[in-house]
C-alpha cells in the first residue's frame, strides 16, 4: 500500500482533490436546493406561527374555487396534444410566439413576467410554454376552419351579420392631414386616377402608398369586421360602410396619421378560412360551438372519465348540452 | 478509497433529487383522452399555477387570526361592508361571479378573515407606535384649499374670528373636495397629493395651531392652502393613527410582511415560493426589510 502510494502520489494527490470537489459541490448543492416538508407521511405545503398548511388541504380549496374550470381547459389542452401539428402549424405558432416575445421582451423583464403570469392563469407553465399555447391556438384554428369547411352555412351567416371582410389599404403619409400638402394633393390624384383607369388596387398601393410593412403585400391589411378592435376606429368604422368585393372608400384622415383609402379584396368564405383572425373572431362568438367541436375531437380519440359527475361538470363548465336534453 | 467515491456519489445524486415540489397523497385519474391520462396530481399542478400561492397567504391569515373572537362590533362592521359591497354590485351577482353560495358564505370567507386581520395588525402596529411615530410623524389636520386667494382670506379671518371650521366650510366652500376642512390623520411622505410646502409646514410643527394662508404654485397655477393642526400628541389619537396606517396599503402590507416574519412564514413548494416573491417577497425572512 505504502509503495503504491509512494509510486502513484500524484494519481492520489489529483484523487483526493476531486473527491474533496465533489463534497464541496454536493454538499453546496443540498444547501441551496428548495427544501420540502412532510409531516406524518403528508406533504407540506407551507406553514405559519408553527401550523402546517397541508398540501391535500389546500388541494381542496383549489378544487373547491376552480376544480372543474381547470380540468375543463386541462381536457381542451389534452385533446389539442393528441391532434395533429403540422409543420405549416408549427411554423405559423414559433412566428407568433416569437413576435409576442420580442413585443413583450422590448417593454422590459416586467413585461414579460406579466406575460408568463397571463400564461400560468391559462394553465400553462410560464414563459416557456408560449409556443405550445400558440401551437394550441392553432389547434383550436384548424378544429374551427374543418368545422366550417363542412358547415359553410354557418360561416356564411356569421360574414353577412358581422360584415367579415379582407381589406387592403394605400397610405398617404401627411404630418397635417386637415390641411394637405401639394405634393400630398397630387399624390392622391395620382392614385385615384390610376384606380379610375383600371389599375388593380394592390399595384397602385405598390407604388404608392408610405405604409411600407402593407404595400409590399399589395396593401394588404387583412381581416376586419364590425367588431374589429385591431385597428384605430376610425379605419374599422370606414371599412365597414364597405361590403363587397372591389369597394373603395373615399380618402379619410385616420391616426395612423395620413390619409387613407380601403379597398375590399376578398370577402367569401374559402378566403376568409384562410385568416386567423375571422376564425377567432368566429371563435369568440361561438365559444360553446368550439368546445362541442373540442369534445367531438376527444370522442373521436376515445374518452373516459373517472367519474360521471365531474364529467357532467366538465361539460356544463364547456356550455356542451346532452343530446337528450 | 472506492467506498468513499461511491458515498459521494451517491450523496451527490440524493443532493440533486432533493425537490421542493409539493403533490397529494393520492393521485388518481380523473379522465383519458386517445390514451392519455390526466390525474388529480397534474390538475394539482395546473391549479397552484392559476392560484399564484393567493390560497396560501389566506390560509396562513386564517391561522393567524384564529383566536380572534368576533365582537358584536366586529358583526356590526361586516354587515357595513356587505351593504356597501352588495349596493355596487348587486347581491346575486356578487354571490354568483365570485362563486359563493350565501351571504354568509361571503362573509365568513371574506369579510370576517378582513376584520379579523385588521384586528391582529391594530395589536401589532400598537406594539410597535413607536417606530409609527418616528416614521411617519402622525398629527391631526384640518386642511382647506382654494383656488383664490380673496375666498382662502375669508375663510382664514372666519376661523381667526372663532368661527367653527363646520360654518367657515358652508360660508366658503372650499376648492377641493380632498381637502374640505374634514378631520385627517397626516402621515409623513404617504399623502402624494399634497404639495411639498404643505408637507414640510405640517411635519415641522409641534404644537396646535393655525397655519396662514399658504400659497403653492401648482403647474405655476397658485392655489390656497389653510392648515389646522388639531393634535400632535400621538397617543392623544392612537385609534385614528391605527385607522390611518391599516387603510394605507403600502403601510399595513409593510405590518403584514412584518406578523408573517415574525410567525415564521415558510413555503415548501418551490413554484409557489417563486410566485408570491412577486407580491409578498416582504412575508419571507429571507427578504426582511
Amino acid at each position: 500500500m505504502s509503495d503504491n502510494l509512494k509510486k502513484y502520489w500524484f494519481v492520489a494527490l489529483v484523487a483526493v482533490i476531486f473527491i474533496g470537489g465533489i463534497g464541496y459541490y454536493a454538499i453546496d448543492q443540498y444547501n441551496s436546493v428548495f427544501k420540502g416538508k412532510n409531516t406524518d407521511g403528508k406533504s407540506v405545503v407551507a406553514e405559519i406561527a408553527g401550523q402546517d398548511i397541508f398540501t391535500d388541504t389546500y388541494y381542496d380549496q383549489l378544487y373547491e374555487a376552480s376544480g372543474i374550470n381547470n380540468i375543463a381547459s386541462l381536457f381542451e389542452k389534452t385533446v389539442f396534444s393528441k391532434m395533429e401539428l403540422t409543420t405549416e402549424m408549427k411554423e405559423k405558432a414559433k412566428t407568433a410566439s416569437d413576435n409576442v416575445y420580442n413585443n413583450y421582451a422590448s417593454q422590459g423583464q416586467s413585461s414579460l413576467d406579466t406575460l408568463g403570469e397571463q400564461l400560468r392563469q391559462l394553465g400553462y407553465s410560464g414563459i416557456d410554454d408560449l409556443t405550445k399555447y400558440f401551437e394550441d391556438y392553432e389547434k383550436r384554428m384548424e378544429l374551427i376552419r374543418s368545422y366550417l369547411k363542412e358547415n359553410p352555412e354557418a360561416g356564411q351567416t356569421f360574414i353577412d351579420e358581422n360584415n367579415s371582410m379582407i381589406v387592403s389599404h394605400i397610405l398617404v403619409s401627411s404630418d397635417t392631414p386637415t390641411t394637405p400638402t401639394e405634393a400630398e394633393t397630387k399624390k392622391m390624384n395620382d392614385i385615384d386616377a390610376a384606380l379610375a383607369a383600371g389599375d388593380a388596387f394592390g399595384d397602385v398601393a405598390k407604388e404608392y402608398s408610405n405604409d411600407q410593412g402593407t404595400a409590399l403585400k399589395n396593401g394588404l391589411v387583412g381581416y376586419v369586421d364590425k367588431n374589429t378592435t385591431t385597428y384605430y376606429k376610425v379605419f374599422t368604422a370606414e371599412a365597414n360602410k364597405l361590403s363587397n368585393v372591389g369597394d373603395t372608400s373615399d380618402w379619410f384622415i385616420s391616426e395612423a396619421p395620413g390619409f387613407h383609402k380601403i379597398y375590399v379584396t376578398a370577402n367569401d368564405l374559402d378566403s376568409l378560412l384562410e385568416e386567423d383572425a375571422f376564425l377567432s373572431a368566429y371563435a369568440s362568438k361561438n365559444s360553446t360551438t368550439i368546445s362541442g367541436l373540442v369534445w367531438e375531437k376527444a370522442e373521436e380519440l376515445g374518452v373516459t372519465f373517472t367519474s360521471e359527475d365531474v364529467e357532467k361538470e366538465v361539460k356544463e363548465a364547456l356550455g356542451i348540452k346532452e343530446a337528450t336534453e | 478509497m472506492k467506498k468513499l467515491s461511491l458515498l459521494l456519489l451517491v450523496f451527490l445524486v440524493l443532493a440533486g433529487c432533493t425537490s421542493g415540489t409539493t403533490s397529494i397523497s393520492n393521485s388518481e385519474v380523473i379522465f383519458s383522452v386517445g390514451g392519455e391520462e390526466v390525474t388529480t396530481n397534474q390538475l394539482y399542478e395546473t391549479m397552484k399555477r392559476s392560484d399564484g400561492g393567493n390560497q396560501v397567504i389566506k390560509d396562513a391569515q386564517n391561522i393567524l387570526t384564529e383566536n380572534v373572537e368576533l365582537t358584536d362590533e366586529m358583526k356590526a362592521e361586516a354587515e357595513e361592508r356587505w351593504e356597501q359591497v352588495a349596493s355596487i354590485y348587486g347581491e346575486e351577482f356578487l354571490l354568483s361571479y365570485y362563486g359563493y353560495s350565501t351571504k354568509e358564505d361571503y362573509m365568513d370567507k371574506v369579510i370576517y378573515p378582513e376584520l379579523k386581520m385588521v384586528h391582529v395588525l391594530e395589536g401589532l402596529v400598537k406594539e410597535d407606535m413607536e417606530s409609527v411615530v418616528k416614521d411617519y410623524n402622525p398629527r391631526l389636520v384640518k386642511i382647506l384649499n382654494y383656488s383664490d386667494k380673496e375666498t382662502a382670506d375669508s375663510a382664514y379671518q372666519a376661523l381667526i374670528d372663532g368661527k367653527s371650521m363646520s360654518d367657515v366650510v358652508s360660508e366658503f366652500v372650499p376648492s377641493s373636495t380632498t381637502y374640505s376642512g374634514s378631520e385627517s390623520v397626516f402621515l409623513k411622505g404617504l399623502d402624494t397629493n399634497l404639495p411639498s410646502d404643505i408637507n414640510t409646514y405640517i411635519n415641522e410643527t409641534t404644537t396646535p395651531g393655525l397655519s396662514e394662508v399658504k400659497e403653492v404654485s401648482v403647474n405655476a397655477v397658485p392655489t390656497y392652502y389653510i392648515v389646522q393642526v388639531l393634535e400632535v400628541q400621538a397617543d392623544k389619537f392612537e385609534d385614528q393613527i391605527l385607522n390611518a396606517i391599516l387603510t394605507n396599503k403600502t403601510v399595513a402590507n409593510k405590518y403584514l410582511g412584518l406578523l408573517f416574519r415574525n410567525n415564521n412564514f415558510q413555503v415548501y413548494d418551490e413554484s409557489i415560493y417563486n410566485a408570491l416573491q412577486k407580491n409578498y417577497s416582504n412575508y419571507f425572512k429571507a427578504t426582511e426589510e
